[in-house]
C-alpha cells in the first residue's frame, strides 16, 4: 500500500495543470508551430494574415500565402517580414484604386 | 542556401520552379487541423451533454434526497459529499454553455464567458478538492473508532473546511474569471482562457506552480495517503463487512486513476511544451491535441460518475432515497404531523459508539 501511494504521489508530482478548459482551450486552431528565420522573397508572397496569441495560437505569426498556395509562417516584427507587408498592402491599395 | 541563382527568376510561370528550389530546405507551414477540429466538434459537445446529463440527475438526486430527509449533515462526510454534489452540479450546468459554444459558437457575450468559465473552472476545482475531504473524513472515522483514536471534532469544523474550499477554489479560477474572453476566428466567436500577452512568464509560471500544487497535487497526495492508510487499516481488521469496504476503496482509487490520471498526464506533456517552447511536427501537435480532447473527456466523466462511485453506494443515501421514492416526498401518508419516519437506526456516524465496519459506509 506504501509503495502504491509513493507512486500516486510521485504521479501527482509529475501533473500540471487540471482543469479543462470551458470549450476546450485545446481548440486544435490551425497555428504556426514554428517559423522560418531565413527572409522569404517577397515576390512569392501574394497573401498575408496574423495568427497572434488572441486567436488562440502560442507562438505569434505572419503567414505568408505563396502563389502556389503554400502557408509560409514568418516572425512578426521582423523587417523582412514588414517590408513584404508594406508591399503587399500597398498593392491591394493599388488593385482598390483601379478597380475604383 | 545555394538558391542565389534561383532568386533572380522573380514573377509568372517559373515561380513555382523558385519556389520548389527554395523549399530545399523545409520551410516552417500552416499546421492544419481540419480532422482533429472535425472529431472535436462532434466529440466535445457529445460527452458535454452526456456528462451534463447525467451529472444533473445524479447529482440533483443527491441535493433532493437530502433536502427531503431534512436533515441537517450528521458527519463531515455527509457534508463533504453534499458539497461535492453542489460543486459537480454546477459543474454540469456549465456543460450545456460548452456544448452550444462548440457547435454554433459563442452568442452569449463576454460577462457571460467569463462567469461560465469561471464557475467551470471553480466547480472543476471544488469537486475535486472536496474528494480529498472525504478521503480524509473516512479515515478519520476509522481512526476514532480504534481504542487509541482522536476524539470526536467539533460539528462546525466541516463547514468551515467546506468554505476554505470554496475559496480556494475560486483562488484557483481567477485565470479562468479574468482572463477569458470572447474572441472571433474565421467567423465563428469563441469563448476561451487566454492569457494576455503583457503577462511575463514569471506570471504564467506561478500560476501554474499554484494549479499544480494546489489543484492537483495537494489533493491528490491528501487522497492517496488516506486510502493507503485506510486500506491497511482495513487489511488488519476483520469481520463481514471488511470485504466490501476493500472493495469500494478499490473502486473509487481506480475510477480515480483511470478518469483522471490520463488527462493530468497529457496536460503534464503539454505544460512542458508550453514552458520550454519546444516544438513539434504538425502531425505529432494533431496527436497531442486528440489526447488533450480524448482524455478531457473522461476527465469530465468523473463529474458524472461521481453520485455513483460515492453517494450511491452509501448505505444511508440507499435508505433515505428509498423512502423518498416511496412515500413520495414524506409528506402524504401516515406519518404523524407530516414528519418523515425516523430511519431505523442501524448505526450512526455523529454516535460515538459506532463501528468502524458499518460508519464507513454510512453517509
Amino acid at each position: 500500500m506504501a509503495s502504491y501511494a509513493a507512486t500516486l504521489l510521485a504521479l501527482s508530482l509529475l501533473s500540471l495543470w487540471t482543469s479543462p478548459a470551458l470549450g476546450d482551450a485545446n481548440d486544435a486552431e490551425d497555428c504556426c508551430l514554428s517559423v522560418t528565420q531565413h527572409p522569404i522573397p517577397g515576390n512569392l508572397v501574394r497573401a498575408f494574415r496574423y495568427l497572434l496569441i488572441r486567436d488562440g495560437c502560442r507562438l505569434p505569426a505572419v503567414v505568408f500565402t505563396t502563389l502556389k498556395g503554400r502557408e509560409l509562417c514568418a516572425p512578426p516584427g521582423q523587417p523582412w517580414v514588414e517590408r513584404i507587408i508594406k508591399r503587399l498592402k500597398r498593392k491591394s491599395a493599388k488593385s482598390k484604386h483601379h478597380r475604383n | 542556401m545555394g538558391t542565389v541563382p534561383a532568386e533572380q527568376v522573380s514573377w509568372g510561370p517559373y515561380s513555382g520552379d523558385y519556389e520548389e528550389a527554395y523549399s530545399a530546405e523545409p520551410l516552417p507551414e500552416l499546421c492544419h487541423k481540419a480532422d482533429v477540429q472535425a472529431f472535436s466538434r462532434a466529440f466535445q459537445p457529445s460527452v458535454s451533454l452526456t456528462v451534463a446529463a447525467l451529472g444533473l440527475a445524479g447529482n440533483g438526486l443527491v441535493l433532493a434526497t437530502h433536502l427531503a430527509a431534512r436533515r441537517a449533515a450528521r458527519s463531515p462526510t455527509s457534508a463533504h459529499l453534499l458539497q461535492l454534489a453542489l460543486a459537480d452540479l454546477l459543474l454540469a450546468l456549465t456543460l450545456p454553455f460548452a456544448a452550444a459554444g462548440a457547435l454554433q459558437g459563442w452568442s452569449l457575450g463576454s460577462v457571460t464567458c467569463r462567469a461560465i468559465s469561471g464557475l467551470y473552472s471553480a466547480s472543476f476545482h471544488a469537486g475535486f478538492l472536496f474528494l480529498a475531504c472525504i478521503s480524509a473524513d473516512r479515515y478519520v472515522a476509522i481512526a476514532r473508532a480504534l481504542p487509541a483514536g482522536p476524539r470526536p471534532s467539533a460539528p462546525g469544523r466541516a463547514h468551515l473546511v467546506s468554505v476554505v474550499v470554496w475559496l480556494l477554489s475560486l483562488l484557483l479560477a481567477l485565470p479562468a474569471l479574468l482572463f477569458s474572453q470572447d474572441g472571433q476566428r474565421e467567423g465563428q466567436r469563441r469563448c476561451r482562457l487566454i492569457f494576455p500577452e503583457g503577462l511575463t512568464q514569471t506570471v504564467k509560471g506561478a500560476s501554474a506552480v499554484a494549479q499544480v500544487v494546489l489543484g492537483f497535487a495537494l489533493p491528490l497526495g491528501v487522497m492517496a495517503a488516506c486510502y493507503a492508510l485506510l486500506g491497511r487499516t482495513l487489511l488488519a481488521t476483520r469481520g463481514p463487512e471488511r470485504r466490501r469496504a476493500l472493495r469500494v476503496v478499490v473502486a473509487l482509487v481506480a475510477a480515480f486513476v483511470i478518469l483522471q490520471l490520463p488527462y493530468s498526464l497529457a496536460l503534464l506533456l503539454d505544460t512542458a511544451d508550453l514552458l520550454a517552447a519546444r516544438e513539434r511536427s504538425c502531425p505529432a501537435s494533431k496527436r497531442k491535441d486528440l489526447a488533450l480532447l480524448v482524455t478531457g473527456g473522461l476527465a469530465l466523466a468523473r463529474c458524472g460518475l461521481n453520485p455513483v462511485l460515492y453517494a450511491f453506494l452509501g448505505l444511508r443515501f440507499r435508505q433515505d432515497l428509498r423512502r423518498l421514492l416511496r412515500s413520495g416526498g414524506c409528506s402524504p401518508g401516515p406519518h404523524p404531523r407530516g414528519r418523515c419516519p425516523r430511519r431505523p437506526r442501524l448505526s450512526s456516524c455523529s454516535a460515538p459508539t459506532e463501528t468502524n465496519s458499518v460508519s464507513f459506509w454510512d453517509h
